[in-house]
């Protein structure tokens, strides 16, 4: 046991709201003291948030340690999922930790079996390059009984439960601005 | 609820735990057997009518409209009883009998029945008089007062436990007593969180993202301070009202393991201690197993429109 002065004991039990009234009941807390003083505690953080994968939108609490994540389980107060995930939702903690995790954008290029890390500025500029390129091919501003469309039926849009309301929203909002008139969501289930 | 046998073996397990104190494993064995020694005798609160609307609406609690004045003889037993009981701790056992001084013994019977009758309600102040013209400290009058009651709490919880069907609906505070919670735990596989009442010794659910004390349930203002070397044990602190309560995390515990609060709430003492030297503090104005005399944080009326009868 470690050996406690007379002050270190006042210290941490002098303090405490049940330790001063266990102590005028005439207890020896000594032992508990000890223990108090050598042990070592971390802050963790409880948050809840949705599940990624499917449109169920179980609830999910995520533990974290100074920002990094401890663990993953379902939110038993959640009315949808009470608690319960699927094995893929109870996967999720390997999301955030997986050594196989995806860290850079990969391109495999037309014809080719390898897959090469390209920078995040390129795949962006050439997603934009393609976008335009189809759009502009396709892009019909009126239909063949001369009716005003402006759309274009060369390009699809698929969205995924990964995303929040405010997301499918501007992404719903910047594909019509495109012309698109495919818009699908992999929610609906 | 674990047995009484299961409860006791269980006690006497920890003992060998690291960080417990042994003064307070004899403590509780001595009250235990003393609370163990009176469960015959106590009555039984559904055989006297006492109605209980199941399921229990969250904002109610029970004792709040019950006249829990027991039988002056058997009131009388307990306290002699705890005296008995807390023989090696001279400081409260030199408290448990002070109604004795009086000169007669109707004086004495007063004096007893006022003593239970303000520890039940927790009439801090009606306490600190008595406790002032008794010339005990008033910690200790108020604590053993509300040992005296805790048999009698006990059995209005067990009445609760049996008589309700349904699950109790989640609440910050005791539906029996409405007191505020001592400890917690968390389910192994469901992972629901349950707070328990050291005075009536019974647990219900509770909302995992919430402070039971406060009811903040901004989840970027709870923490818990995690255990190195322990992951059944951890301290939940809110840092709106600062206050902690410790919880037991039964995924941490041996296969098939279940909490046992009577053994936890005395092994994990230190728990306390180490939540209280980083500036947080024990929850609620009921906290340690006191009763509430006001209604429960998020509760609008905590009565209970039951019968009056004696308990």
């Amino acid at each position: 046991m470690t050996k406690l002065s007379r002050r270190g004991f006042l210290a941490v039990s002098g303090t405490m709201a049940a330790g001063g009234l266990l102590a005028k009941l005439g207890l020896d807390l000594a032992p508990s003291v000890a223990h108090a003083e050598a042990l070592k505690t971390r802050y963790a953080k409880e948050s809840t948030t949705i599940c990624p994968y499917c449109g169920v939108g179980c609830g999910l609490i995520v533990s974290t340690m100074n920002r990094n994540v401890i663990n993953v389980e379902g939110d038993p107060d959640h009315p949808i999922n009470q608690g319960s995930l699927c094995c893929k939702g109870q996967s999720l903690y390997q999301v955030a930790t997986s050594d196989r995790r995806l860290k850079h954008v990969l391109y495999r290029a037309p014809r080719s079996t390898e897959w090469e890390e390209v920078s995040w500025e390129w795949a962006i500029e050439q997603i934009a390059d393609r976008v335009k390129t189809t759009r502009d091919a396709t892009f019909m501003e009126k239909d063949e009984q001369g009716r005003t469309v402006n759309r274009t039926p060369g390009l699809a849009a698929l969205g995924g439960a990964a995303l929040d309301n405010e997301e499918c929203y501007l992404y719903s909002k910047l594909m019509r601005a495109l012309g698109l008139v495919y818009v699908e969501h992999q929610a609906r289930i | 609820m674990p047995s009484r046998e299961q409860e006791q073996r269980r006690l006497a397990s920890i003992e060998d735990r690291r960080g417990v104190a042994l003064d307070l494993v004899k403590l509780e064995e001595a009250l235990f057997a003393w609370r163990n020694s009176l469960a015959g005798l106590l009555p039984d609160l559904r055989a006297r009518g006492f109605d209980l609307p199941d399921p229990l609406p969250a904002d109610q609690f029970l004792a709040a409209h019950l006249d829990p004045m027991p039988d002056p003889q058997l009131l009388r037993r307990a306290a002699e009883g705890l005296h008995q009981a807390l023989e090696r701790f001279p400081a409260p056992q030199s408290a448990v009998l002070w109604w004795r001084r009086s000169a007669d013994e109707e004086a004495r019977e007063r004096a007893l029945a006022a003593w239970f009758s303000a520890s039940w309600r927790n009439d801090r102040e009606g306490l600190a008089r008595m406790a002032a013209d008794a010339g005990i400290d008033t910690d200790v009058f108020a604590w053993c007062g509300r040992e005296l009651c805790r048999p009698f709490f006990h059995r209005l919880g067990e009445t609760l436990a049996a008589s309700l069907r349904g699950t109790l609906p989640a609440r910050p505070t005791c539906p029996s007593c409405g007191g505020a919670p001592r400890l917690a735990r968390l389910e192994r596989d469901e992972r629901q969180r349950h707070l328990w009442c050291r005075l009536c010794g019974i647990e219900w659910p509770y909302r995992r993202l919430s402070c039971p004390f406060c009811g903040n349930a901004e989840h970027e203002k709870l923490g818990y301070l995690a255990i190195e070397g322990t992951d059944s044990q951890r301290v939940d602190v809110c840092e709106v009202c600062r206050s902690y309560i410790r919880t037991v995390d039964e995924r941490g515990l041996p296969e098939g393991g279940r909490v046992d609060f009577l053994a936890e709430d005395v092994a994990t003492v230190h728990l306390c201690m180490a939540a209280e030297k980083r500036g947080y503090r024990p929850g609620g104005p009921g906290a340690s197993g006191d009763v509430l005399t006001t209604p429960a944080p998020g509760g609008a009326d905590s009565r209970v429109p039951a019968r009056r009868g004696n308990s």
